[in-house]
């Protein structure tokens, strides 16, 4: 042997290996973030009650659909902004990575002189990526419902386990759209960009701008709405969100290798 | 039955925009042989070499590479040959003894010993992380993963970018062992000194387009090649106007060039007329054929046939 470590044995376990240390990062920052929401907001009690009954409309919305108790606004502040926000720098940064990664860094062409195709070096390292968006979202959950069980607060019928699979939904629909633009464009700041403001965009539209009668109709045609639009944490999983979500994953997956294949791999 | 081809392209053509990267080239390349492909930065060696891995698609032409057509069989092909491309980057943050172990693993069959036995050859450190190492370091850790797998076709590209002369004795080696093999070595490169040694046959390449295929002897008899003379007293450069084979000639008081091809007879019965000092021939090398080919009429103040007369210059 030349060197031993199981991180070398293929494309799919270097690509592991190469993510693991992002990944573990997102898991502390919403495991932390999440527990100790938790923990501060049910230590402010009725204060966060009333803050919440005295804030805008459009500043309410930013909380999901939270019920206005201490527990609800953290749960609301984690899922609707810190978990969203972290898993999508996870997904959209693999995505374009998986796509465009080795190219740009110019390792690429090194790496195709084996018998390897484009198609299937980005692929693997995309279920790299899914995993990791998995495993993150899981974190999420496990660190906000282990903080709700230890401070013994009823959930009140909270489905955190249904926001959850529309929170993978959600992060593996864009991360695939940035990898797809970034197989296209040759660009990761294309794939990057456009997938960040449109998850950006998306969420004020259906969250902020959503009271304004005139944003109602739109908020529904959002990416944003497909995860969160239907609240999920009452009315549990809306399954035609889920189904459309992760089958426009699977549609930008199959549009990535048509997208590669179609430019020359720059050198 | 007769051995397909290491490389047949028929009609290769690459366009980027308005500007013709590689033009209607028709290229065939043995098995067994190391074949040098020839041309300075930017003559379209590099887009040929990435049309037959498929790293590009051809504006139009075909081409195969061991009887495999290189747009559609491209993964299956990188089976059988190896490469190092001119430009590109390693993993940094691996080791050269790491990033070798990934490359063998990601193909299997790799004999580990023969790893370590090239990386002594060349003088490769595999302890040390990639982004410690030399332009030439890195070099050798990309030409013995080209060279480790031991494949039927061995394309490199600029090989020997950054190596020191004993290296590159090496590597020539390195090539004649392929060869000895059976294998094929197409040789890319603008040193010109490095595939005169070691090739068999060159293809010289100009502004995308292939100007000659020749045996490396075949180019050379072909040449032109060069007198220098010291006359007793000063001769007029016209002296030789119109002798066969002269090609040009640059006159400086006793001391006259002469380029010439062909029989040197008629030039050397001009040459005895007068009284000779000294008389020396100079071989044609690859570098004059090859600047012969390339030299654009535009850019070349004597053409053949031109006589040049200088001033002797003051001394004093």
């Amino acid at each position: 042997m030349l060197a031993n470590g199981p991180s070398l044995n293929s494309v799919f376990s270097k690509a592991v290996v190469e993510r693991s240390r992002p990944a573990a990062v997102a898991i502390v920052l919403v495991a932390f973030y999440g527990g100790i929401a938790i923990f501060a907001y049910n230590g402010f009690g009725d204060t966060m009650t009333e803050l919440f009954d005295a804030m805008p409309e459009g500043l309410r919305a930013v909380y999901g659909s939270s019920d206005g108790t201490p527990v609800g606004m953290a749960v609301g502040a984690v899922y609707a902004i810190i978990a969203p926000a972290v898993l999508l720098v996870f997904a959209i940064g693999g995505g374009t990575g998986a796509a465009v990664g080795e190219e740009m860094k110019g390792t690429l062409d090194l790496l195709l002189a084996n018998p390897l195709s484009r198609t299937g070096v980005a692929l693997w390292k995309w279920l790299v990526i899914v995993i990791g968006t998995v495993l993150i979202a899981l974190a999420t959950w496990l660190s906000i419902g282990g903080a709700v069980l230890i401070l013994g607060k009823e959930s009140g019928g909270r489905n955190l386990g249904a926001l959850t699979v529309m929170l993978i939904g959600f992060g593996l629909m864009m991360g695939a759209f940035a990898m797809a633009l970034a197989a296209w464009t040759g660009r990761s700041t294309i794939g990057i960009g456009v997938a960040s403001a449109i998850a950006v965009a998306s969420w004020l539209i259906t969250t902020v701008l959503a009271v304004n009668p005139a944003f109602e109709t739109i908020s529904k045609f959002t990416p944003w709405y497909l995860y969160d639009g239907t609240d999920p944490i009452v009315n549990g999983i809306s399954w035609w969100a889920l189904g459309l979500s992760l089958g426009l994953a699977v549609l930008f997956t199959f549009l990535t290798p048509l997208g590669l294949s179609r430019r020359d791999l720059k050198g | 039955m007769a051995q397909v081809p290491a490389i047949r392209t028929v009609g290769l053509t690459k366009h980027y925009g308005k500007t013709e990267a590689l033009n209607d080239l028709d290229l065939q390349v043995e098995q067994g042989e190391i074949f040098g492909f020839l041309g300075p930065n930017g003559a379209g060696k590099t887009t040929t070499i990435r049309s037959l891995l498929n790293y590009i698609t051809p504006t139009s032409g075909s081409a195969q590479v061991l009887g495999m057509d290189a747009a559609t069989q491209s993964v299956e092909l990188r089976e059988h040959i190896s490469y190092q491309p001119a430009d590109y980057s390693m993993y940094e943050n691996l080791t050269g003894g790491q990033f070798l172990q990934y490359f063998a693993n990601l193909r299997g069959g790799v004999d580990v010993g023969y790893v370590h036995e090239l990386a002594e050859r060349l003088g490769a450190d595999l302890g040390k992380k990639i982004s410690d190492y030399s332009t030439g370091n890195k070099q050798k850790i990309g030409l013995i993963q080209a060279f480790m797998n031991k494949r039927q076709l061995v394309i490199l590209d600029e090989p020997a970018t950054g190596l020191d002369p004993l290296v590159q004795q090496e590597l020539q080696r390195m090539y004649q062992e392929v060869q000895d093999d059976g294998r094929t070595v197409f040789l890319s490169s603008h040193t010109l000194s490095e595939v005169e040694r070691v090739a068999d046959r060159v293809g010289i390449l100009r502004q995308g387009r292939l100007i000659v295929v020749e045996r490396v002897d075949d180019l050379k008899r072909k040449a032109i090649r060069r007198l220098d003379i010291e006359f007793e007293n000063d001769v007029a450069a016209s002296v030789f106007e119109g002798v066969n084979g002269v090609r040009s000639v640059t006159a400086r008081g006793p001391h006259v060039s002469v380029s010439f091809d062909g029989p040197v007879g008629d030039l050397l019965r001009v040459v005895v007329d007068h009284d000779v000092l000294n008389i020396h021939s100079r071989e044609a090398d690859l570098e004059e054929i090859f600047l012969t080919y390339y030299r654009s009429d535009a850019a070349t103040g004597a053409r053949a046939g031109d006589v040049v007369e200088e001033a002797m210059p003051d001394v004093g």
